[in-house]
Formats: C-alpha cells, sequence, structure tokens
C-alpha cells in the first residue's frame, strides 16, 4: 500500500482529501449512500465537544457524522493545495 | 381513484410537501406487519382525486434496511392493495446530486415518476442554475421546481401527476431482476459516473456555501457553549414535560372525578354504580391521562428534528452513551421515562438501529416515572429518620438513591440484553446533519396530536379491558352483610394476595401488601389509596388518610420489608399502560411479555435481597 494513504480519522481539520478506499464491507454500502465513495472529496469539519469523537465531514454539499471508529475504515489520500475557507 | 406515492431522501422535504398537498387530509398508520409508519393522505385537483402515500425517506435501494425495504417493495410493486401509479421524487434542489442516483433507480425500475425540486428558492438564492429541460431529458420525465413550505409550484406538480398518470404503464421489473442487476460488480460505480454526467450537464452556476448554518454550528457545535445549550435543553425539555404537561393532566383527572361525581349522584349505589365510576369512567380517564406527556414530549422532539437539533444533539451525546451501550439518541426515551415510560417509550422510535430501539424500550421503564413519587415519599416518609448525613437530608438521600438505582439498573439490562438479543443491522452512526430550517409548527401541532390519537386508537383498547379486570378484581365477590372489614379483603384480589403471600414473605410482605398491590397494577401511584382501602384508615380529607396511612405503615411493617418495597417499585412489572405500549410499538406480544418476566425476576431477586440484608 501506498505510504501517503492515511486513514480518515487521522485527516486533518480543514484539508481536502480524496477517498481511495472503504475497508469495511459491512458499511461500505451504507458510507457510499453518504457520499464516501472512491474519489469523493471529503474534509474534516470539527470534532465532537469532550471526547473529539464522533467527527463530522464534509462530503459534497452534506455535513456526514461517522464516529472514530467507522472514520478509520475508509482510506484517503490528501489533495494538495485545496483549503478550505470560512 | 389513482394511488400517488412520494419517495425521497430523508430531510428532503418529503413531509412538507405531503403536509402542504393534504393539509388535514391524513391519517398515520404502520405498514403491514412492521412498525414502519405509514401516512396516508388524500388531495383533490380539478375533480380527481388522489390517494397520497408518504414512503419512508431512503437514499438508495440497496441497502436493507426496514425503511428502504418497504420503499422498494413499493417501487417494485409488491405491495397487493394500494400499488402506486405515479411516483414523486422529492429532491433537495441545495443537494441535487446525492438524490440523482435514486432518480436512477427507481427510473430503472420501470416506473413513471415526476421530479420534485424542493427549496427551489433557497437554491437560487445561494445562486444554484439548473437546466431543468436538460434533466428532464437525461430522466425522460417532467421536471417540477417547488418550495413545498410554502405551497409554490404545486399546482404544476399535480398537473403533470395526472397527466402522467393517463400514460399506459411501463413494464416494472421483478425483484429478481432488479437482485441480479444490483449483484454486478460495476453497479454502484456505473451509477456514480452517470450522476457525476448528469451533473456535469445540467448545473449551469453552483451553489455558494450556506454561512447560516456554519454560523450557528460554530455556536451550536461549539466545545464549551454547545455542551451548556445540550444540557440546558434536555433540562428543559424535562422540565417542560413535568410542569408544561402538569395543568392538562390536572384537567382531565378534575373532569373525569367531576363525571364520577354525576355518576354517583344519579346511578343508585350498586355494580352498576361501581362499573360506571370505578370502572369505565376510571378506566377512559386512566387513558386520557397520558395524552399531555405524549403530546408535550412530541411536540418538542419534532420540532428539534425539524429545526435540525436533534442529529446534532446525538452527534454529540453518541461517545458518552455508546460507552454505556446505546445510541446518542437514547437520550431522549430514557430522560422522557423520567416522567412517563409511555411517551418514553414511543420516542424511541427516533433510534434508527432496531435492536437498539427494542433494548432501549425494554429498558426505559426502570427509570423513576412520575407515578413512583406518591409511593416513594409515603414510604420515605413513614421509615426514614429525619436526621441529616453528611450535611444532606436522610430522605432526600434515599429518594435520589432510587433515582439513581432506576437508570443505573437500565443501563446495566441493556448491556445484559445486548449479549442476548442478535443484532440484525450494524450498529452505527453514520447520518448526516441537515442544514437548519425554521421549523413549520403547523405541521408539528398535526403530527404531534396524531401521535396522541394513535396511542389512544392503539393501545387504549388494552389499556381499557385490563383495568376493567383489575376492577373486576377488587369489587368481586361482594363483601358479607355483616362484613368487619373493608369490602376489597373479601374479593378477588384479596384472595390473589393471600395466596401468593407465602411467596413474597421472604422480602416481608404480608397478604394486606400484596392485596394492595394488585390495583397498583393499573397505576402505580394507586398504590398509597389501595393500602389505605385495605388498612382500613379512615379519615375526612386526603391529607389526613395520608398521615394515618404513614403512622399505621409505621407500626404494622418492619423497616426492612418497607425498604423491600421501594426496591420491589423500581423494578417491578409495571403498569398496564407500559406493557400496551410496549406492545403498540413493537406490533408482538413477545416483547411485553419478555418484559414482564425480566422486571419480575429482577423485582423479586432485588427485594428479597434487601429484605434479607436489612433485616
Amino acid at each position: 500500500m501506498d505510504s501517503n494513504y492515511v486513514k480518515l480519522s487521522n485527516s486533518e481539520k480543514g484539508l481536502f482529501y480524496r477517498v481511495v478506499k472503504l475497508n469495511d464491507e459491512k458499511i461500505a454500502l451504507r458510507l457510499t449512500q453518504l457520499g464516501f465513495h472512491e474519489s469523493s472529496l471529503v474534509m474534516l469539519k470539527r470534532k465532537a465537544p469532550i471526547f473529539k469523537d464522533p467527527l463530522l465531514f464534509q462530503v459534497g454539499e452534506s455535513q456526514i457524522a461517522l464516529t472514530r471508529k467507522e472514520a478509520e475504515t475508509i482510506d484517503v489520500l490528501e489533495v494538495q493545495g485545496e483549503h478550505y475557507h470560512e | 381513484m389513482s394511488n400517488i406515492a412520494l419517495v425521497g431522501l430523508p430531510n428532503s422535504g418529503k413531509s412538507s410537501l405531503f403536509n402542504a398537498l393534504t393539509k388535514s387530509r391524513q391519517r398515520v398508520a404502520n405498514f403491514p406487519g412492521i412498525t414502519v409508519e405509514k401516512r396516508i393522505g388524500s388531495l383533490t385537483f380539478e375533480e380527481s382525486t388522489f390517494t397520497l402515500l408518504d414512503l419512508p425517506g431512503v437514499y438508495t435501494l440497496d441497502v436493507s434496511t426496514l425503511d428502504e425495504k418497504v420503499t422498494r417493495d413499493y417501487i417494485l410493486n409488491k405491495s397487493t392493495d394500494d400499488k402506486a401509479e405515479v411516483f414523486v421524487l422529492v429532491i433537495d434542489s441545495t443537494n441535487i446530486k446525492k438524490s440523482l442516483y435514486l432518480a436512477l433507480q427507481i427510473k430503472d425500475l420501470g416506473q413513471k415518476f415526476v421530479l420534485a425540486l424542493n427549496m427551489m428558492d433557497v437554491a437560487q438564492k445561494r445562486g444554484l442554475a439548473i437546466d431543468t429541460d436538460k434533466l428532464s431529458a437525461e430522466f425522460d420525465c417532467p421536471v417540477i421546481p417547488i418550495v413545498a413550505t410554502e405551497g409554490k409550484g404545486l399546482n404544476d406538480l399535480i398537473k403533470s401527476v395526472k397527466e402522467l398518470s393517463l400514460t399506459p404503464s411501463k413494464e416494472v421489473i421483478t425483484e429478481k431482476d432488479y437482485q441480479r442487476q444490483i449483484k454486478e460488480s460495476s453497479y454502484i460505480k456505473s451509477k456514480l459516473r452517470k450522476t457525476e454526467e448528469i451533473m456535469d450537464k445540467v448545473i449551469t452556476s453552483t451553489l455558494t456555501k450556506d454561512t447560516f448554518t456554519e454560523k450557528l454550528d460554530n455556536f451550536l457545535l461549539h466545545p464549551v457553549y454547545g455542551v451548556v445549550i445540550l444540557f440546558a435543553l434536555l433540562l428543559g425539555m424535562f422540565q417542560l414535560l413535568f410542569v408544561g404537561a402538569d395543568p392538562f393532566i390536572g384537567m382531565i383527572e378534575s373532569l373525569f372525578e367531576f363525571l364520577g361525581e354525576l355518576a354517583t349522584q344519579y346511578i343508585p349505589d350498586g355494580y352498576f354504580q361501581s362499573l360506571v365510576v370505578d370502572g369505565i369512567l376510571a378506566g377512559v380517564g386512566g387513558i386520557l391521562v397520558f395524552l399531555p406527556h405524549i403530546i408535550f414530549l412530541f411536540l418538542i422532539i419534532y420540532t428539534l428534528e425539524d429545526f435540525g437539533y436533534l442529529g446534532r444533539a446525538a452527534f454529540m451525546l453518541d461517545y458518552l452513551m455508546r460507552r454505556l451501550g446505546l445510541p446518542g439518541k437514547a437520550v431522549v426515551p430514557l430522560l422522557s421515562s423520567h416522567a412517563c415510560a409511555i411517551p418514553g417509550i414511543m420516542s424511541a422510535r427516533i433510534i434508527d438501529n432496531p435492536t437498539e430501539r427494542l433494548i432501549t424500550m425494554l429498558v426505559s421503564p426502570l427509570t423513576t416515572c412520575s407515578a413512583r413519587l406518591p409511593v416513594y415519599t409515603l414510604i420515605i416518609a413513614a421509615m426514614i429518620p429525619n436526621d441529616t448525613y453528611m450535611g444532606f437530608g436522610l430522605p432526600g438521600l434515599v429518594l435520589f438513591g432510587l433515582y439513581a438505582m432506576g437508570i443505573i439498573s437500565a443501563f446495566i439490562i441493556a448491556f445484559i440484553l445486548k449479549s442476548f438479543m442478535p443484532n440484525t443491522s450494524p450498529s452505527y452512526l453514520m447520518m448526516e446533519l441537515p442544514e437548519y430550517r425554521k421549523p413549520k409548527f403547523s405541521n408539528i401541532i398535526r403530527a404531534s396530536l396524531q401521535k396522541g390519537m394513535l396511542f389512544v386508537k392503539k393501545a387504549g383498547t388494552v389499556i381499557f379491558v385490563l383495568s376493567m379486570l383489575i376492577w373486576a378484581l377488587v369489587t368481586f365477590p361482594k363483601a358479607p352483610e355483616n362484613a368487619s372489614e373493608p369490602a376489597i379483603n373479601y374479593s378477588y384480589a384479596a384472595k390473589i394476595g393471600k395466596t401468593f403471600e407465602p411467596i413474597f414473605r421472604p422480602m416481608g410482605f404480608d397478604w394486606r401488601i400484596t392485596t394492595a398491590l394488585v390495583p397498583s397494577f393499573g397505576a402505580r401511584e394507586v398504590l398509597v389509596s389501595s393500602l389505605s382501602t385495605v388498612m382500613a384508615v379512615e379519615a375526612a380529607d386526603e391529607e389526613e388518610a395520608e398521615k394515618g396511612l404513614r403512622a399505621l405503615i409505621k407500626n404494622e411493617f418492619s423497616f426492612a420489608a418497607m425498604l423491600a418495597l421501594l426496591v420491589w417499585f423500581i423494578y417491578s412489572p409495571q403498569c398496564i399502560s407500559t406493557f400496551a405500549v410496549l406492545r403498540k410499538e413493537t406490533n408482538s406480544y413477545k416483547m411485553p411479555i419478555l418484559f414482564g418476566v425480566y422486571t419480575l425476576v429482577l423485582a423479586y431477586v432485588m427485594s428479597f435481597i434487601t429484605y434479607q440484608v436489612f433485616s
């Protein structure tokens, strides 16, 4: 596996990532429904107060909440040069 | 008459459209055999009447959640009775891409459908430009822009639905063909590629960001303020449930008291009077008295949901609640069950995972509902000395301990049930947080009232029958002419109490307590009055009666027995309305029976231990 891949749960807030692979078959279909599929662009927006889990992602026009464990099943690759501005 | 079915993603504004089209001509039922809610309405357009069906919100048709199965079965024409001729796919215009997958699937299955681009006003304000003609050409179906909450575009929508309903039906593919389609490895990829292609063709100017939701989330999901607001809201909800519903409950009780007095005046003494006053009127009153709690709770839930906050509350609470074995949304049923388990159990529907919903429903009644309070305060006042312990009053500490035992037990039992019940669908959070929207109160009020009515209709009969049974048990057989004891002591209730006394002796209960327990199955607080009756407390008014009862309890029963009775009331399988609503919500007798068995065992064991330790 390419060493540049990171788990979505370890992604940095405000940076864009491209989804490379969904590793858990059991939740892959549901994740696809919500917009996490190969080549879709995602960004970590917020972490839940206190426990920093679940995480809130921007995917397309939607905001999707995933638990850290769910986000761990998604491999992503950082997209250089694209930042999120508030 | 033709059938129209609404389909769409969650939060697409499908329900708003349903409400706008049908107004008050709607009813709520369940889909046959399952507990997914089915909303049906009717509308008239140019002298044609249509039946409108609101299908559960789904993202696509391929994951086998219950909601998706129901929707898929409809689209595949598998439902036998009310087949839909035309489908209206409601699309949130601010998030079109996400709906296109579902649109492609419906097209593939061969149904006639219309695309309703909802919330077009917001989308246009945010700079979206969309070529509806091209979109229409892509799907070979009418595309109608609408604003459901303001009623805009509805005429055009119905007109095109009507025209479409007059065209010949297409061939709908079979379930087998559909299953074969989705099993092809390239199915999802090709659909996703197709949506990209369509988006490139039809969108001529893209959306700007929704700054309102962004700004509000900065505040409502803030690491500090967000948590403070969340707890303030939960506390407020709890208060409103307790304080807000109270006057209405009082009104219903007064009304039935008044009717009872009226009946006592006009009906001669005897069984018939007792049947009307203590049986029928008390039974009906006992059902209606739940309405304020139910309606208030759902007003709160629907408002938070409509506004977009409910998902955010779940987002913030999920971590903590999952450590305790339940999903974030379980906070709502568990908290509201502290007022009353009936609305609490009903509110468990907001939990998406069926197994977790079931477990939450089964443990919610363990939390301390308000009907336990009269019993708790009576026994505490009679038995617990008014000392202070480490600066706290002992009676208050005991009451706090009872509350704590209730909620802690609920979590422990949830944990145990979880390891026994097969979790059929994966337990996940994975949810979309919608954009904030202004709640539409006319819809919220209507939906809350519908919830109340559905409860009366579905649970009312069971509650009524059981409360009549209890009435018969305490009334028959009649006391002998020269009876020296209260009439109830000659009844079947007393016979039951005496028969079971040996079983309850290890908990320090005598036949008077076991007899008084029989009517308390109707409602827990009844124990206070039934114990008064059994022990023949004579007093001019209620206050004096309670004083007398307190003194009697102190003299007649041991400290350990009364502690055991308190513990019994934490766990006992009560009340009949809880059973009725469990039956209604799970659509089976299995769950109420399971609830009855586990609480009975738990109540027995826990009070047994309490008595043995303290005596």
